[in-house]
């Protein structure tokens, strides 16, 4: 991965913001989010529902409205470009596939014709070299029987099938970037993995860079090089998947951690849980968003949100959003006397 | 991206692809085709269809079905009642009824196609943008349709046909205006549930343009609704150019029309029932047979309605 931090990033998403109007109030659904991607680089986006990571990857896409920063993209400034060179971009350059794959795909066009969408819209072909390409790429995310499936609706197939078509859909063009939007959420724990696993050997075979969204921990672990976690509209830790893990120096994060249930536990010792729920973006808290459902805030925490600031003693690139000492020794010291408390 | 998607580099041999169990249903079963299947079932369907085949039959072959000339007028036989000769009697200048109703079906289905052409097209259009495009493009055409609404569609379509002067032209441009604001309405709201689906997300997320995702992945899921009212408002367009003729504002009488001639005998209906009755009694048998075929198109498009 060094390389990849040398070179100059593939993707480069600079204080991101989006704004929505709910009737008279303003959401900040995206508040300054910045992150970068480099070629052939997994990122993983963590949080929980309604921490931004959808709006994000929508905003980066065009498919959302931002209303400042930078997004680069290939030396090019995504949100200086219109809805035509946009659309150059999505589904050519930049893939992606959603949560539900039941709901992704239009149920009364067969798949093939769905598949043929991109190529027919990026690469021109005419309608029988592209449903030769569309029975390829079926063939290649493994629906067996590809040259029949290829006419059949979407209601015939499994959503795990389904995922593997929204999956060839999104590579149809070969893109540099595959943004998968939770691609697992919707599906069984075992088709789970099958993706998870057609994702990563896609993401070899291809070579391009993966930003995989998702609110389970597991899923980024075994993925992803670097992640990023969010929480109300800002990321709130990112490096190294390894010095995130090991050195978690973010609340939050350790409270994400902390909240998966492992199998060799003591007997009796109970499951953490974060208190209280996701945040409400109409109504974040002055300060650090997280503040009313950390057990360290403080009255500086309200102040201001605190900026992204390099872990002392983390890895190459692990930066958090706290104004808490988070080196492991105060983490140490904290952790204990709560206990003792 | 040096490396290329080769099929033969692919399916990744590690790959678990069979594992998952599936259930596959009939192959090419498309959700239009149960539909049809749903529609061909339906009693309403062979009722209302043979009714609208026999008109369709009767409008084609008319040279060959009416006994008389629809112009020819015989001083001889002015005002007879129903008789072997002329089985719908005559009209006060002796002109034969069956003939004129014949040829009367030829002028009323062109004039209800037209319409419906008309309306359907023009208001699905408009339909479509505003669901689409939402805003400022939503608020000024269906404000339009709004005020187009507001007046009763009798009342626009003699407006417009007074301002165009009359003629069956006027008489078709009039009522298919006056069902566009219907259509349009109908058409919005199918839309609106449509346009947020993740569907119509992933297409823009791959990059199609506005004008081919209105087309391949909004209009085929609101198709339905505009079907189902396309032959109701077959019946009522059919209806009001009968009732805009009939109030000698549509279509001239020498030319053979029901609504005109259900007029034309209006002023001998004590010494001749016969002159208004059989022109509105095919009127009246046009529209209930687009009626019941409607209503079972809806039974079968309409999901929601469809019984299980």
């Amino acid at each position: 991965m060094t390389s990849s931090i040398m070179a100059p990033p593939l993707l480069d998403v600079r204080d991101l913001r989006t704004e929505f109007t709910r009737g008279k109030r303003k959401v900040l659904a995206v508040d300054g989010v910045s992150f970068s991607l480099g070629v052939g680089e997994v990122l993983g986006v963590v949080g929980e529902s309604g921490s931004g990571k959808s709006v994000t990857m929508l905003s980066l896409m065009g498919l959302e409205r931002p209303t400042g920063g930078s997004v680069r993209f290939d030396g090019e400034e995504l949100l200086d470009l219109d809805e035509a060179g946009m659309r150059r971009i999505r589904g050519n350059r930049i893939g992606m596939i959603f949560q539900d794959p039941m709901k992704s795909l239009n149920p009364v066009l067969t798949v093939g014709r769905q598949l043929m969408e991109p190529l027919r819209v990026h690469r021109q072909l005419d309608r029988r070299a592209a449903r030769k390409r569309a029975v390829e790429l079926l063939a290649m995310v493994g629906i067996p029987g590809a040259a029949l499936r290829v006419d059949d609706y979407p209601h015939q197939f499994s959503g795990g099938m389904r995922q593997r078509v929204m999956i060839a859909m999104a590579l149809s063009c070969e893109p540099a970037v595959l943004i998968a939007d939770e691609p697992t959420t919707a599906l069984d724990v075992t088709v789970q993995a099958q993706i998870l696993e057609l994702i990563g050997s896609m993401q070899r075979e291809l070579g391009m860079a993966v930003i995989i969204v998702s609110h389970d921990l597991g899923v980024v672990a075994g993925m992803a090089d670097r992640i990023c976690v969010m929480y109300g509209g800002r990321v709130v830790e990112s490096g190294r998947v390894e010095d995130v893990y090991a050195l978690p120096s973010h609340p939050y994060t350790r409270g994400l951690l902390g909240s998966i249930p492992r199998v060799e536990v003591e007997r009796g010792s109970r499951l953490e849980a974060i208190p209280g729920s996701p945040p409400d973006l109409t109504r974040l808290p002055s300060g650090c968003a997280f503040r009313d459902r950390c057990r360290f805030a403080t009255g500086t925490c309200a102040l201001e949100a605190p900026p992204l600031v390099d872990v002392p003693g983390g890895g190459g690139g692990h930066s958090a959003a706290c104004v808490l000492d988070v080196t492991p020794e105060a983490w140490r010291a904290r952790t204990t006397t709560a206990e003792v408390a | 991206m040096s490396t290329s998607l080769t099929p033969e580099l692919m399916p990744d041999p590690k790959l678990p692809v069979t594992a998952e169990p599936e259930v596959v249903p009939a192959r090419g079963t498309s959700p239009g085709r149960a539909k049809l299947l749903a529609f061909l079932r339906h009693r309403g369907t062979w009722i209302g269809g043979s009714l609208l085949v026999v008109f369709l039959l009767m409008a084609a072959l008319a040279p060959l079905l009416a006994p008389y000339d629809p112009l020819a007028v015989n001083a001889d036989v002015g005002l007879t009642a129903p008789s072997w000769a002329h089985p719908m009697g005559t009209d006060d200048f002796g002109r034969d009824i069956l003939s004129r109703v014949v040829y009367g079906s030829r002028l009323s289905l062109v004039v209800g196609f037209s319409c419906v052409a008309i309306s359907a097209v023009v208001g699905t259009l408009i339909g479509l943008l505003a669901g689409y495009f939402r805003g400022p493009t939503d608020s000024v055409l269906m404000r339009v349709m709004d005020v187009l609404l507001a007046f009763p569609g009798l009342v626009l379509a003699l407006a417009l046909a007074a301002v165009m002067g009359r003629g069956m032209l006027s008489v078709i441009v009039a009522v298919g205006v006056a069902g566009v604001p219907t259509f349009a309405r109908v058409t919005r709201g199918a839309v609106l549930g449509v346009v947020n689906t993740d569907y119509v997300l992933a297409a823009r997320a791959v990059g199609c343009r506005s004008t081919w995702i209105l087309r391949r992945h909004i209009l085929p899921n609101v198709v339905a609704p505009v079907i189902v009212m396309t032959t109701l408002y077959l019946a009522y367009a059919v209806l009001y150019a009968a009732s805009i003729s009939f109030l000698g504002v549509g279509v001239q009488p020498p030319t053979a029309e029901w609504g005109a001639m259900t007029n034309a005998g209006r002023g001998v209906l004590v010494q001749g029932w016969w002159v208004s009755t059989f022109p509105s009694v095919m009127i009246m048998l046009f529209v209930l047979a687009v009626n019941v075929m409607g209503d079972s198109l809806r039974d079968a498009l309409d999901s929601k309605l469809r019984r299980s």
